[in-house]
């Protein structure tokens, strides 16, 4: 340990790798909350998935890979967001229901990627780090980038927190009450792509779904409010981020499967059943 | 929570009176004229006209899939009609939704969202606004919401949970938060026009439960319209003013008693599958209990 944290002192690129952690947790714990509470975790999925889509454009085009991904995974998400509310709740599990449009985005996007990629004359790059996850290459400009959308995020739920709070308890009340709830729904959804972009870079496309539902997933187990499950969740991505970045270091195996590794085994402890009556 | 965009529907015209403002209580709290609605080319309700009365509690019954939750949707105003025209205190209702309150489905509510029972019945009063909404969470709003609360016989679970209450007990909490939504008496101590709409409100309690929450909707007749909408035909009882029995069209019923001819046109396409001995079984049953209860 007394050897990571000499190097982290050391190496600029861990310290990104840090402070990427750090920032992703804000967002992490604030948007996974809204999205297990609301159960969008399959559109998250979708999401993220799709957003590979963004990334094919940028290695084709040769345009800055996260503002492409962010803006191709906010489009699709979007859509995915729409049939949702366009779906009646009646047909929502049927053919042709919101499930089967994410699904269809959510392959589609991924296959759109891959086929520019394999496009791209002379692309040799490594397409792991996005599949999987390179905490240890974010670079500083991307960390600029997090920061930014951690104060969005922040700002947006100052202004928006009783509105995504309404939504998240009883769609029907919200809406009978007058509440904006397209508008509310679908400014969450933007949230989530844009999350999901930002945690691409820690855990990779494939395994960002865990990072932003695990985390959130043990926080409810344990708290009352949304709020509070908002900062124990980050607290517990953080920790998840810190402990995957150790194992991987000493470990010498992908950051992103070491992360998810610590946060799976973090859940399956909290669902013990100890632990469960203790907290009702 | 879909958007509803209605296709055109062969219905008359509405011939209400233009919009009154403001809310006077000789107004009728509910006003429906000639009302239809048609998921796409399927018609769900036709030519449904009726007038709820200030201080009236309206039953309205029917079977699944009757079209009685897509009136309650119309009557809020979350459903634009095919045709026809719906006033709420002489308004439409998007303009009146200050002198309404909803208590949804229960199962529309999260009840595994992390919040307590006082955080839940908070957000009853809700208002509209460009930034997505609020209520207050102010000490005035807390006591409002606990007086509610104990009112209902929750006091003691204002920091409960939502998700460790019973269906009866999350029936009556959000039987609070619509009432939230009521305005305080004048200073001259004259209520102010209410309407509280409820969607199957006793669908997850037990019998027992039931009566209760129907002797405290009785508590409320002096100062509230209530409409309700539920599928339980032994709801016949002398809690309502009014029954209404709607299977794509309307009949109000003569009394506050069901009848079997009105049983058998708006129940006719259950009663091939369920033998009008049963059905008028039923009815003698809750016609019983509501004489035992009168």
């Amino acid at each position: 340990m007394a050897d990571f944290l000499a190097s982290a002192g050391s190496y600029l690129f861990l310290q990104n790798a840090l402070w990427a952690a750090l920032l992703a947790s804000v967002a992490c714990g604030i948007v996974g909350s809204l999205v297990v509470c609301n159960r969008l975790t399959f559109l998250a999925g979708g999401a993220s998935h799709a957003a590979y889509g963004g990334i094919g454009l940028a290695i084709y085009f040769g345009w800055p890979p996260l503002l492409c991904t962010l803006l191709f995974s906010l489009g699709a998400s979007l859509l995915m967001g729409f049939v949702s509310l366009h779906t009646p709740a009646r047909l929502a599990g049927k053919e042709g229901g919101a499930d089967a449009a994410i699904g269809v985005l959510w392959a589609a996007g991924m296959a759109f990627g891959i086929i520019l990629i394999e496009l791209t004359p002379g692309y040799t790059g490594e397409l792991m780090g996005y599949l999987f996850g390179s905490i240890l290459t974010v670079p500083r400009a991307d960390i600029w980038a997090m920061a930014l959308f951690d104060v969005l995020l922040v700002v947006v739920l100052l202004f928006f927190r009783q509105g995504l709070w309404a939504i998240s308890i009883d769609k029907d009340f919200a809406q009978a009450r007058g509440l904006p709830v397209r508008f509310l729904y679908l400014l969450l959804v933007g949230l989530t792509a844009l999350a999901v972009v930002m945690l691409i870079r820690i855990v990779g496309l494939i395994l960002v779904l865990a990072l932003l539902t695990i985390p959130p997933a043990i926080a409810r187990r344990f708290c009352r409010s949304l709020y509070s499950c908002m900062v124990v969740a980050g607290l517990c991505s953080l920790l998840f981020s810190l402990a995957g970045l150790v194992l991987a270091w000493y470990t010498n195996i992908s950051s992103g499967a070491a992360i998810i590794a610590v946060s799976t085994l973090a859940y399956g402890l909290a669902s013990l059943p100890s632990l469960q009556r203790k907290t009702e | 929570m879909p958007a509803s965009t209605p296709h055109a529907h062969p219905c008359q015209q509405a011939t209400l009176p233009p919009e009154q403002a403001p809310v006077h209580p000789s107004v009728p709290a509910v006003q429906v004229q000639d009302l239809c609605y048609a998921y796409g080319t399927e018609a769900v309700l036709h030519n449904i006209t009726f007038t709820v009365q200030a201080g009236d509690f309206l039953a309205i019954i029917g079977p699944n899939g009757g079209g009685k939750s897509t009136l309650l949707r119309l009557l809020l105003g979350l459903l634009t009609p095919s045709g026809g025209e719906v006033r709420i205190f002489g308004k439409a209702p998007a303009a009146s939704r200050s002198h309404m309150g909803f208590v949804p489905q229960f199962t529309t509510l999260r009840a595994d969202f992390p919040a307590t029972v006082l955080e839940m019945v908070l957000m009853g009063g809700a208002q509209a606004s460009p930034l997505g909404g609020g209520w207050g969470t102010h000490a005035k709003a807390r006591q409002k919401a606990l007086r509610l609360l104990e009112t209902l016989g929750l006091s003691g679970l204002a920091g409960r949970p939502i998700g460790s209450l019973s269906g009866g007990q999350c029936q009556r909490a959000m039987a609070a938060r619509a009432l939230m939504a009521k305005p305080e008496p004048t200073q001259e101590g004259e209520d102010i026009p209410f309407l509280l709409l409820l969607d199957e409100p006793t669908a997850s309690i037990d019998p027992e439960g039931k009566h209760c929450f129907y002797d405290f909707l009785e508590t409320l007749r002096g100062s509230c319209t209530i409409v309700l909408v539920s599928h339980d035909l032994s709801l016949a009882s002398p809690y309502f003013t009014n029954i209404a029995l709607v299977n794509r069209t309307l009949t109000m019923q003569p009394s506050n008693q069901l009848s079997p001819a009105g049983l058998m046109e708006t129940f006719g396409t259950h009663a091939h599958s369920c033998p009008i001995g049963a059905l008028q079984r039923r009815l003698e049953d809750s016609q019983n209990q509501g004489a035992g209860r009168g």
